[in-house]
């Protein structure tokens, strides 16, 4: 995951079915173990990877959630915060909240649910938090859940209202949802 | 480069083959056929005898003629396909000290892949004589629905044979690439293959020259031997109707009704009725009893349709795990020597509504796409690609032991995932991990592969760290796990025990034996060993053979 799959089977993003199959197969040829008798740990990875790429690309759901993927990626940086002297425990508090964050960003790409309990956890300890009910709203969408989803990223327009991005993952979220 | 041959290792015959200048050849064996039976003749010297020879005299030496040992490749004396395989075999088995199956002969125990190299070796032998060469590697098919303990196993009889195993392959596919289609085209094809022990069915895609395999589906305790076991059952009660004598507890009588139960089958394919004759099977106090019995090619079918239904719900079970109809399927293949039977081609044909593609020799197709494969790996062949998948989902124990399933069965192969560890306790240093292979919810229910630990974990408060752990499937189909530690980057250390199958020290040792023995003279000259001869080949047997059993054996001769 977190990879982009059009690149690894080097095809355009409005390359169709039957181009994404070619696509394929002359990889396979280039990259099987069978073809590659001299480095077969690398020949295994790599088409192990154009495999992937190619299973998800080959259904149109799968492809539909990879675009959204692609074009809204996970929050990792954080605006900086500052607190006064006497704000100690929200600044403790916030600290430990941030934490819990980095976490789950260092699990999203490979594992969502554990990623997903890390940035509830950091919501829990910051319910303000737009990154991480951003990141939420991209794990529900993993999910499927894009009811639940959308309901997130409304909380994210409800604090910060002037992001753009935002605004178009709502858009690219709309697009997902159509069938 | 040397050459590599391709081998169909089958549960009753075995084949090879080679590509020669572009030529597909059937490598025939020191008798002149193109099928070795897989039968292996085991002497009171340690003598033994391979192929037709072996089968020969099955009747005189039962309890040390080991015949389909393939359906015990790689299984536990557990299992419970084992449980109902070991009664209808005239070997004795007994469980080693990891529960792997062993075949018991005077004395000494014998893995079934021992047994299986037997087999190569005189395939190996055979092959150098007729292409006068060395041949040191070689391609081996196994069943499509084979689990990772039956593919090692299988490889392990190759690495006793004095082979390098370069590639297993699934008997299905193998039989697609050998099939003779046109591969640019691309269609969707179906391999119905009813062997004589296993049972397996694949969906294939083709195009531009890629074999991919969609799904498959079977049953590695049925074929050819199962229906063999029908026309015994019903011979036997004729007898005991007719006759008021149980058979069954007659080792060579057994013996004797499986060969012409075997004979029957393949009669039938052909006519409407065999006639099966026994004389001298048995006898009592008024005298001796013979067995002359009439099958009728409706009466067999009758008995054996409840095996042909068996095959059916696989098929439907692979055409939805391709996400295909029976109607999607452009060609459909039959391999195998019991797609023969009429019957079996009639449900193939009703079922996908298609005439099965013809000219496809069902004995020798395996071993063909086997050696074409080999011309793949090879770099002869730049212009096939197989692309297979594994059969079942590869998991592991999680809490309250389900199983969490990591790869999917029907995942395309190579395919490598990866799940992330950490520990459950502050400062605990190794995590323990058990592989297993199935589709049942519970871990419990599906087959333990291997267990592993991850050592050397940095101290740290629970659930800090962060291991990969990397599964993978091999070409082969046969599992590897790796781990790397995501904070340091470093590759973990991972011991992984396997619940079964040989070590390496085995292998090594199994290996050189098979190179010390030799094979008796008389075979290598291509001459057909009749039963006085074998008895002259090993004089030292002779007092093992009890005076009954002598008697018995003699009434063999008019028997054959």
């Amino acid at each position: 995951m977190g990879e982009n799959y059009y690149e690894i089977l080097e095809v355009y993003p409005a390359a169709k079915l039957e181009e994404i199959e070619t696509a394929y197969r002359m990889l396979l040829y280039k990259y099987h173990p069978d073809h590659n008798p001299d480095r077969a740990d690398w020949a295994h990875k790599m088409t192990a990877k154009v495999v992937e790429a190619f299973q998800c690309l080959a259904n149109p759901e799968k492809r539909k959630l990879h675009n959204f993927q692609i074009y809204c990626s996970v929050k990792k940086k954080v605006p900086e915060k500052k607190f006064m002297f006497f704000q100690k425990k929200q600044k403790q508090q916030w600290n430990e909240a941030l934490a819990q964050f980095n976490a789950g960003v260092a699990l999203f790409d490979r594992q969502k649910t554990k990623a997903l309990a890390k940035f509830r956890e950091t919501v829990r300890q910051w319910p303000e938090f737009p990154e991480a009910l951003y990141n939420i709203g991209l794990c529900m969408v993993d999910m499927r859940k894009n009811d639940e989803a959308r309901n997130y990223f409304k909380k994210v327009i409800a604090l910060n209202s002037k992001d753009q991005e935002i605004q178009r993952t709502m858009r690219r979220l709309d697009e997902l949802a159509k069938k | 480069m040397s050459k590599i041959i391709g081998i169909d290792l089958g549960t009753t015959n075995s084949c090879a083959a080679l590509m020669q200048d572009n030529e597909l050849v059937i490598i025939p064996n020191a008798e002149g056929m193109s099928t070795t039976p897989s039968v292996v003749s085991i002497m009171k010297n340690g003598e033994m005898v391979v192929g037709e020879p072996a089968k020969r005299q099955e009747v005189i030496n039962p309890e040390s003629t080991v015949f389909s040992v393939k359906r015990f490749m790689g299984l536990k004396l557990e299992d419970p396909a084992v449980e109902k395989d070991r009664e209808l075999m005239p070997y004795s088995l007994k469980a080693a000290s990891n529960g792997d199956v062993r075949v018991e002969i005077y004395g000494r125990d014998y893995s079934p892949p021992e047994i299986s190299a037997m087999i190569l070796v005189k395939i190996k032998r055979d092959a150098e004589a007729f292409l006068n060469e060395k041949i040191e590697k070689a391609v081996i098919t196994c069943p499509a629905y084979f689990n990772d303990s039956q593919r090692q196993a299988t490889k392990d009889a190759g690495k006793i044979a004095g082979l390098e195993v370069l590639r297993i392959i699934n008997e299905p596919t193998a039989a697609s690439l050998a099939s003779g289609f046109d591969r640019k085209t691309k269609r969707k094809v179906a391999i119905y293959d009813l062997g004589g022990g296993t049972f397996d069915i694949s969906i294939l895609e083709l195009g531009n020259g890629v074999f991919e395999v969609k799904s498959t589906s079977g049953d590695t305790h049925l074929g050819g031997d199962d229906f063999d076991q029908k026309i015994i059952d019903w011979l036997i009660e004729e007898f005991k109707k007719d006759e008021k004598v149980d058979l069954r507890r007659d080792r060579i009588a057994l013996q004797r009704l499986k060969e012409v139960a075997e004979k029957a089958k393949c009669e039938l394919s052909e006519k409407p009725t065999a006639e099966i004759t026994l004389p001298f099977i048995a006898s009592d106090s008024s005298g001796p009893k013979h067995l002359n019995a009439k099958l009728t090619r409706s009466k067999y079918e009758d008995l054996t349709k409840e095996l042909v239904e068996m095959t059916i719900e696989p098929c439907k079970q692979a055409l939805k795990d391709a996400g295909l109809k029976s109607q999607n399927i452009d060609q459909i293949v039959l391999v195998g020597g019991m797609t023969r039977m009429p019957k079996v081609r009639e449900a193939v044909k009703k079922l996908f509504n298609k005439e099965p593609y013809p000219g496809v020799n069902p004995d020798e197709t395996v071993a063909g796409g086997a050696a074409i494969q080999a011309s793949v790996l090879k770099g002869n062949i730049r212009d096939i690609l197989l692309l297979d998948v594994t059969p079942f989902s590869l998991g592991i124990r999680t809490e309250g032991g389900m199983m969490s399933k990591i790869i999917e069965k029907n995942s395309t192969i190579p395919v490598r995932k990866g799940e992330i560890f950490s520990t459950a306790k502050d400062n605990q240093t190794f995590v323990r991990i058990q592989v297993y292979q199935g589709e049942k919810p519970m871990a419990a229910d599906n087959k333990l592969i291997g267990t592993f630990d991850l050592v050397g974990i940095p101290p740290a408060s629970r659930e800090v760290p962060q291991i990969e752990v990397s599964f993978d499937v091999d070409a082969n189909g046969i599992v590897r796990v790796s781990a790397t530690d995501l904070g340091s980057g470093k590759e973990q250390a991972i011991k992984i025990t396997p619940n079964s199958g040989l070590t390496e020290s085995e292998i090594t040792q199994y290996a050189k034996e098979q190179s010390e023995v030799k094979m008796p003279a008389k075979q290598d000259k291509g001459k057909q060993v009749d039963y006085n001869e074998v008895k002259d080949a090993k004089p030292g047997d002779e007092a093992e053979v009890t005076k009954k059993e002598k008697k018995k054996g003699l009434f063999g001769l008019f028997g054959g």
